[in-house]
């Protein structure tokens, strides 16, 4: 696979008498360190090599001689054995697209001198050992594809909102329990895998991902999905293997409001003038955290305790997905709460309607 | 086992016999190549008849070589690509199933036809449902009654009166690609909501025919 791609200033004939390859590609050969280690001291003009193929070998470390392919656009090293980078890293200026996948990284692999990569477009870190999200990712605003499947991430911090660029957000198979409020402004991304993973809901903020077509949940712990969900243009949604609504909707509970919200939500209701000469300031801030009622014909408000009610809608024609609504009593409900009739006792129909996500 | 396409009822059993013992017994179990293995099922089908135990030992035996099949190998990241490799001229339709990383398809039936799918690249996990209780209104989930791996060449073969089946490639780290066989072709299914039973007909479409993208959605 040795194409020659054009060279940008390619006018000095007398330079290179025959056609120089930009591309090396030394995958699958078995490569030890050693023979690595070799090999790029036989390698003429390392500055003007732009894709290097060095997957599947064996190599344990990257060495220091890298920071000779200063032209490199395209860095290859899956299925190794790599524990670490160099600092020598960071000073590939042109590097766009580097492939990790397969190794052996964990969170201290990256050096600092990783940040230096601001140019960088795709990272590969698939099948590796990460428990937490690189942080050093959060630096590089040009990244449009970021690839962190099967690794051991547990949660995820909330600085999306740089990740402006990104188009390709893959996390499968790590076991993430919660998705940021910040994913709602990666407003480029198109593809968002989040399978195989501990999730139960989503922030509302994902119906801002006016460009996603592909989003992918299944195997996970939904019980339902926000409604903002309905907003989105997708052409694919995966949702096998959660328990949505057979599972949840045995637990039930219903909290009934305190003397406080009860209070609240009348002075909310009537419109009655308040501010923090008249009551102490932490109750004017909880009077103003007050939600809507989703039901359109209600006019009512809730703080802590509101109905959490499960409405099956139609989702594209092709999904009939259970959605999350947030109303702040039973009595919101026009329709009952799920459309799903079941063939066991009439204590299934009765719990329906006083339903409440745990 | 020979099955008739055509719903023709056969009364005379020694004649069934005979019939099976024609169709397929000089035509040769080994292919060595895609193009071998294209022809030995144009041949297989040059009668009505569909000797489902000849043509799993032919899908079972193809070795193949990656690049035969490499123009056919398109994947894309919101879902697996059907890509046409033979038509069959109207009595079948040979096709190669992308799969990247996680994708799967949706629980759904095949029309009537015999299905049949061998694993080409690595692995794929088969999930059999039985069919819904369309009797009452009333929505139960699906249920499952067999699950199996597909990997290294292995083929496995469906139709309507086995179940309902959905397919997927589990790795997030590898990508999958199967060879399909249906006889007859179909361009219609139902899929399913394995919550609730619900069979929704879909058009199914090609991503690509014979290496060439189309503009089918």
């Amino acid at each position: 696979m040795e194409t020659t791609l054009p060279l940008e200033d390619d006018f000095d004939f007398e330079d290179d008498v025959e056609d120089f390859d930009d591309t090396l590609n030394y995958s699958h050969k078995n490569l030890n360190d050693i023979d690595f280690n070799e090999l790029l001291t036989t390698i003429k003009s390392p500055n003007r090599v732009i894709n290097f193929e060095l997957n599947s070998n064996k190599l344990l470390v990257v060495p220091n001689e890298i920071e000779k392919f200063q032209s490199l656009i395209t860095l290859e090293l899956s299925n190794n054995q790599l524990v670490q980078l160099p600092h020598e890293i960071g000073s590939l200026k042109n590097l766009k697209n580097l492939h990790l996948k397969n190794n052996a990284l964990s969170d201290l692999s990256f050096p600092k001198e990783m940040l230096q990569l601001k140019q960088l477009e795709l990272i590969n870190l698939i099948g590796n050992r990460f428990k937490q999200f690189p942080h050093q990712l959060f630096h590089m605003i040009n990244l449009k594809e970021i690839y962190l499947s099967s690794n051991q991430i547990t949660m995820l911090s909330d600085q999306f909102q740089n990740f402006t660029k990104v188009e390709v957000l893959y996390l499968g198979a790590n076991r993430i329990g919660n998705i940021p409020d910040s994913i709602g402004c990666m407003c480029s991304l198109i593809v968002l895998n989040l399978c195989d993973n501990r999730l139960r809901t989503l922030p509302r903020s994902i119906s801002r991902l006016t460009q996603l077509k592909s989003l992918s949940l299944h195997n996970n712990q939904f019980c339902a999905l926000p409604p903002d969900i309905i907003r989105l243009d997708l052409q694919e949604l995966s949702l096998r293997n959660n328990p949505l609504v057979v599972r949840f909707v045995r637990d039930l509970t219903y909290d009934v409001p305190s003397l406080k919200e009860l209070a609240a939500r009348t002075i909310k209701l009537h419109k009655i003038n308040y501010d923090d000469k008249s009551i102490p300031k932490v109750l004017v801030d909880y009077l103003n955290s007050a939600k809507s009622c989703l039901n359109p014909k209600c006019k009512g408000v809730y703080f802590e305790s509101c109905h959490k009610s499960v409405k099956f809608v139609d989702f594209c024609g092709k999904f009939y997905l259970p959605l999350l609504q947030f109303l702040c009593s039973p009595a919101c409900t026009s329709t009952s709460t799920c459309q799903m009739a079941t063939t066991h006792s009439d204590d299934m129909n009765s719990k329906f309607r006083k339903v409440l996500l745990g | 086992m020979t099955e008739t396409l055509l719903n023709t009822i056969t009364h005379d059993v020694q004649s069934a016999r005979m019939k099976y013992m024609n169709t397929t017994a000089h035509l040769s179990t080994q292919p060595n190549s895609l193009k071998e293995l294209i022809d030995l099922i144009y041949q297989a089908f040059a009668t009505n008849e569909v000797d489902i135990d000849y043509v799993r030992t032919i899908m079972t035996n193809y070795k193949g070589d990656t690049k035969e099949w490499q123009q056919y190998v398109k994947f894309q990241p919101h879902r697996y690509t059907r890509n046409l490799v033979d038509g069959g001229n109207g009595k079948f339709n040979l096709m190669i199933l992308c799969w990247a990383e996680s994708q799967g398809s949706s629980i759904h039936n095949h029309s009537n036809s015999h299905c049949f799918m061998k694993c080409l690249q690595g692995t794929l996990i088969e999930t059999k449902f039985a069919w819904p209780n369309g009797e009452n209104e009333a929505e139960e989930a699906m249920h499952e009654i067999g699950r199996s791996e597909l990997k290294d060449g292995k083929v496995a073969y469906i139709n309507d009166s086995i179940g309902l089946h959905r397919v997927e490639n589990p790795s997030h780290t590898d990508t999958g690609v199967t060879l399909h066989l249906y006889v007859p072709p179909y361009d219609h299914c139902n899929v399913y909501d394995e919550r609730t039973g619900r069979a929704n007909e879909t058009h199914v479409t090609f991503y690509s025919r014979g290496g060439q993208l189309t503009k089918e959605e």
